[in-house]
């Protein structure tokens, strides 16, 4: 029986997760630029391959599709993910093991397989994750707090509206609450709108139904304290959970409960962009969504009944938006960021590593001359609509970057330039084009697109499995 | 309190163009199409400023060497004069004598010249090694990315030509664009680069061990023996630089000899407790067989030694990565040939 690893990729949507995916599965097909995963760089790597999708209610991870995405003329980034999928990895390798390194020699065994399983589902869903832990209630005072905050304020005109005047509320019950979650769904897609990749909006399934688009699951909303229509209130409380019971629960058991390792994709960079707020804000979403996970160390004793992640990568994604020069700088954000989960991990005894990455690196590095100081840029394809101070792009042009200095002391991101922290255009991480992938070359190479850290990633995510 | 970077404001996110010409890129831009691997261009850079090596030990004045060079300069002069006044006579001499002198003197300067010119480039060789290898330990004991990336550079310069050597230098030049870690570049350069200069070497002090081995115990004349062992160790140090990219010439040779002299007396006795008397504990069988076969593995030994320890002197990195060369497996590999041949004798 081949082992298998269940690995999870943990991440808000706009995170980088199905780009990781993507480059993982690239990677380790084509034989990447992989120098320090030890298994490639120790000539011990035969191949890997995609086995049939080992469970037939799952689709499989469209890997083909975004390989052409990225090849297509001009790349584009693969699109966003809607449903879930998913996909497994063979893995086969000599391992240096005595007896079985030994065994191979003889001819008595082959190469040593490893399976790795990921699944790729939309970001929007695993902030429902933060649900299993909240009573109606306390989600309810939390969501109507989130929509008075004031640059929620417009987004939540309409709704607030709603909720606040109790008249508009009274009558048939099924009717409010399905005005209710519809004027609710378009007041989170406005948030989202705003800040994409930030924040955690909950209920996930309102912003990506899936499948259960329409469905009675779908139809609540958060109800005031104030408001003393106890028919509604019941009604809501209990389709809530029913979500929770018939949704979540089970997208968190199926998926996230076996979880073996697990990597977890932060965009720092685009919290950054929004200054302390949106730094706040990605720091409190990803605390609430790594709540319900389960790290420890690995005892036998546990492995039989409670399996437990026991190696977790806290990776602040698209670290090619920054010169390496500030690649330390970003690790330390990231420490801040995480920095619950990442206490409550190793206090478990899990490992835990800390990376600024990029799966895919969309840019190159320069130093420009600028008066007496040198500034550490980058260079690369900035998208269309990007902009930096009053340069905008139009998504063709090669452009030399500064994105800013990241400030050495991370909390001081956490804090607003008044009270002696940074303003939001201090930091301008700006997205670029992807590298255009070559599918083959004429010599018949599959290259792979080049990345930061995923092969230090990779070693501390498999290495120990691959020996 | 605005200040959230060391020392100074934090500087604002710009956009340049990228025809600026203040811009510079840290490295080529590399294509993603599988690198060309056909000859490159023989453009070898032009060597830099001849300054002689410095050697750890020379400090303070010494009157012995003084005397010795102020004799030795005495004689050299005096048998100079005498032989200036032989050629000056037979020079001006109008008739085939002074051709056939002219001529000579003409080649033995060309040679003279020649030779000097030859020690220079292989004094500049060693010392350019050694210069390469004081600025490795300096980014070691301080890690610096960028450091990394210049000294890379210069070891793919030196290395990276040899045929034997091309496909392990493309790939490392691959990676100097993507790792940005500082000191992971030199672990790779360690085990991309040097495994195949390692194993070069192993090769050589294993045939020198054995050749010197064989002889010892072999040669009729312990004097013979001798001189052999000396002739060898010598030639094995010199081939040793060459593989480690520090080509000497004949005095270049005998500054290395004296460094690596110094080496060994410096962490000798520490190597001779551990591997050099285990060594003699387990052959003491056949020392007892035949003092002439303990002979031949005592100076086998020895030039193993000498050529590790020439190693340590003349390898740019040290062992990041790579396994490192021990005397004590080379010999037990040239040893086993001369235990394996008096056998059949």
């Amino acid at each position: 029986m081949t082992p298998t690893i269940r690995l999870g990729v943990t991440g808000l949507s706009r995170a980088g997760k199905t780009v990781f995916i993507t480059a993982l599965v690239r990677n380790l097909l084509a034989g990447g630029r992989l120098p320090f995963f030890p298994v490639m760089a120790e000539g011990r790597f035969r191949r890997a391959y995609l086995e049939p999708q080992p469970d037939d209610a799952v689709p499989r991870f469209p890997y083909e599709d975004h390989l052409a995405k990225l090849a297509a003329d001009p790349p584009l980034w693969p699109a966003g993910t809607t449903r879930i999928s998913q996909l497994r990895v063979t893995i086969e390798y000599d391992s240096h093991k005595f007896f079985r390194s030994l065994a191979g020699k003889v001819g008595a065994a082959g190469p040593s397989r490893l399976n790795v399983d990921i699944v790729d589902y939309p970001g929007e869903w695993i902030v429902d994750l933060a649900l299993l832990n909240q009573d109606f209630a306390t989600w309810s005072n939390r969501a109507i707090v989130d929509a008075r905050a004031p640059d929620r304020r417009t987004a939540a005109r309409e709704f607030l509206g709603l909720v606040e005047a109790p008249a508009k509320l009274a009558g048939d019950v099924e009717q409010v609450a399905i005005t209710g979650a519809k004027l609710f769904t378009r007041h989170l897609a406005a948030a989202r709108a705003a800040a994409p990749a930030l924040s955690a909006l909950t209920p996930g399934r309102f912003l990506m139904p899936g499948d259960l688009d329409g469905s009675p699951l779908l139809t609540f909303f958060p109800l005031p304290e104030t408001n003393s229509n106890d028919q509604l209130r019941a009604l809501l409380t209990r389709r809530y959970e029913s979500y929770k019971s018939q949704v979540v629960r089970p997208f968190f058991r199926d998926h996230f409960a076996r979880l073996d390792r697990q990597i977890v994709l932060m965009d720092a960079l685009a919290a950054l962009n929004r200054g302390p707020h949106g730094v706040k804000d990605l720091a409190d979403a990803m605390a609430l969504v790594l709540e319900p996970f389960r790290a420890g160390a690995r005892t036998f004793a546990l492995n039989l009944f409670r399996p437990r992640i026991d190696r977790i990568v806290f990776a602040a994604t698209k670290a090619d938006h920054l010169n390496h020069q500030s690649h330390d700088r970003l690790e330390k954000l990231m420490r801040v960021l995480a920095n619950r989960a990442i206490l409550k991990a190793s206090d478990a005894g899990a490992n835990v590593e800390v990376l600024a990455f990029a799966a895919i690196r969309s840019t190159r590095e320069a130093e420009m001359q600028a008066g007496k100081d040198k500034l550490p840029c980058i260079v690369g394809v900035p998208m269309a609509g990007e902009h930096v101070g009053d340069v905008t792009f139009d998504g063709k042009t090669e452009t030399a970057l500064f994105p800013g200095d990241l400030p050495s002391d991370p909390s001081s991101l956490l804090i607003t330039k008044a009270e002696g922290g940074i303003a939001a255009d201090d930091v301008r991480a700006v997205t670029f084009r992807p590298p255009r992938l070559i599918l083959q070359t004429g010599g018949g190479q599959s290259p792979s697109p080049p990345h930061i850290r995923l092969d230090r990633a990779l070693d501390f995510l498999l290495g120990d499995r691959l020996r | 309190m605005s200040d959230a970077t060391s020392g100074h404001t934090p500087r604002k996110p710009r956009a340049f163009k990228i025809d600026d010409p203040g811009l510079s890129e840290s490295a080529p831009p590399r294509d993603e199409v599988a690198p060309d691997l056909g000859p490159e261009p023989a453009s070898r850079a032009a060597p830099p400023p001849l300054t002689l090596p410095k050697l750890d030990i020379d400090s303070g004045v010494k009157w012995g060497s003084i005397l010795f060079a102020a004799l030795t300069a005495a004689s050299t002069f005096a048998l100079s004069v005498w032989f200036y006044r032989l050629v000056s006579v037979a020079i001006w001499q109008d008739d085939w004598i002074g051709w056939t002198m002219r001529i000579l003197v003409g080649v033995a300067a060309c040679a003279v010249l020649m030779i000097l010119l030859r020690e220079l480039v292989g004094f500049s060789r060693l010392a350019r090694l050694g210069r390469l290898k004081a600025e490795i330990a300096k980014s070691i004991a301080a890690p610096s990315a960028k450091q990394d990336q210049a000294i890379v550079a210069k070891l793919l310069a030196l290395f990276g030509k040899r045929p034997e050597l091309r496909w392990h230098a493309q790939r490392l030049k691959e990676h100097t664009r993507d790792v940005h870690d500082a000191g992971a570049l030199l672990t790779l350069a360690d085990r991309d680069l040097m495994p195949e200069i390692d194993g070069a070497a192993r090769r050589l002090i294993t045939t020198a061990a054995r050749r010197v081995a064989m002889v010892t115990a072999f040669s009729p004349f312990a004097t013979l023996a001798f001189a052999f062992v000396a002739v060898e160790n010598i030639r094995l140090m010199r081939k040793l630089a060459e593989v480690y990219g520090g080509r000497p010439g004949f005095a270049g040779s005998l500054a290395l000899t004296r460094k690596v002299i110094v080496h060994l007396l410096a962490t000798g006795s520490l190597a001779l407790t551990d591997d050099l008397l285990g060594q003699f504990i387990g052959q003491g069988v056949a020392q007892r067989l035949s003092k002439r076969l303990g002979e031949g593995a005592f100076n086998g030994t020895l030039t193993a030694r000498v050529g590790v320890a020439a190693i340590d002197v003349l390898r740019p990195l040290p062992f990041l990565a790579g396994r490192p060369v021990r005397s004590r497996d080379i010999v037990a590999e040239a040893l086993a040939d001369l235990w394996g041949s008096t056998k059949k004798a």
